[in-house]
């Protein structure tokens, strides 16, 4: 994401909303904007699926946790940056819980001869902020497609689906689906506009 | 709250991806996009919410609160590692005795953290009179 984006002051009104605890549909929202970005960011930083479920969940329980005296300062940072930051430090915990328990298991020579510690890596020396950069993009990205996947007519998300994502020429799609190529063309267009519209938001305004 | 809207999310989850496949299949019998790692991340989603159920304290307010009392006050504060109820007793029960803690060998539940651990609710003590 460039410099600009960054700067932009996302989902602050979402924020505001989190603070109340009662507000289901803001925290569904959120869980489902952002668990997969954590996710995949803890999984780029070297840990097993196990542990970065657990950096999901520790994650979004640090958010619930300050969510509520959360001062949302768009000077100091977006908000992008400030979730970073939580995930980096849960990712870290994680690494250091590994290291404490391959340090009680006696820190045994592997069977490649590589000392087991030495294989874990160094959470200083991982690009992590690039990774967290890529998957923020291809976060947004999925996120757009999976909230009009909701709206639209799963036929018509099939049709999108087939020739946008899959990249089925439109002969067979036709023939598959038993549609004319016109029809498959403004499905495209209509649905690949929904989605531009909602990248837009996601990245401009708060859900 | 918070918990209800995790609960809602693990309970009547959207699974709108599985749900996809079942009316793509009903119509065309053709797959939809990456249909197995749609199912592979329905499934890891399932886990964490279980598990947040489980951290929050699915059925139980007063436990779910305690949890969340033990969490980071600041963004700055590491997770306290050690057990919450450090040096507690309720008559002549230390609630921080190995017995006192739900792991999956002592009946608890797996979902629960390592090193969070939640405290069983306190048994009242048995008086023998002589």
């Amino acid at each position: 994401m460039n410099e600009t984006n960054e700067l932009i002051p996302t989902r602050q009104s979402l924020l505001s909303r989190l603070k109340d605890w009662n507000d289901e549909e803001s925290w569904r929202d959120f869980f489902e904007t952002y668990w997969k970005l954590i996710y995949h960011t803890s999984i780029k930083a070297g840990l097993t699926d196990a542990e970065a479920q657990d950096v999901v969940q520790e994650t979004i329980l640090s958010v619930c946790k300050s969510m509520r005296t959360f001062e949302y300062d768009g000077r100091h940072g977006s908000f992008k940056g400030w979730l970073l930051h939580l995930t980096q430090w849960r990712i870290c915990d994680q690494l250091r819980r590994r290291q404490k328990a391959i340090k009680a298991a006696g820190s045994r020579e592997t069977s490649t001869g590589t000392d087991t510690v030495e294989k874990i890596p160094d959470p200083a020396g991982q690009p992590l902020e690039a990774a967290w950069n890529e998957e923020w993009e291809k976060n947004i990205l999925e996120v757009a497609i999976e909230r009009v996947k909701r709206k639209v007519n799963p036929h018509h998300y099939q049709v999108f689906d087939l020739y946008v994502l899959q990249k089925w020429p439109v002969s067979r799609i036709t023939r598959a689906l038993n549609m004319g190529a016109g029809k498959i063309y403004l499905i495209k267009h209509r649905i690949g506009g929904l989605i531009k519209k909602e990248i837009a938001h996601l990245q401009t305004k708060p859900i | 709250m918070v918990i209800r809207a995790i609960n809602k999310m693990f309970t009547n989850d959207t699974g709108n991806d599985e749900r996809t496949q079942s009316i793509f299949g009903k119509i065309h019998g053709l797959p939809c996009d990456g249909e197995t790692t749609a199912r592979a991340m329905y499934e890891i989603k399932r886990s964490i919410l279980r598990k947040l159920a489980g951290r929050l304290g699915k059925h139980n307010f007063s436990r779910r609160a305690s949890v969340l009392h033990y969490l980071p006050e600041s963004l700055n504060s590491k997770p306290k590692t050690e057990t919450p109820c450090a040096n507690q007793t309720i008559g002549d029960k230390n609630l921080c005795s190995p017995d006192s803690v739900l792991s999956p060998q002592n009946g608890g539940s797996s979902f629960l953290p390592m090193t969070q651990r939640q405290v069983r609710a306190p048994v009242p003590a048995q008086h023998h009179h002589p």
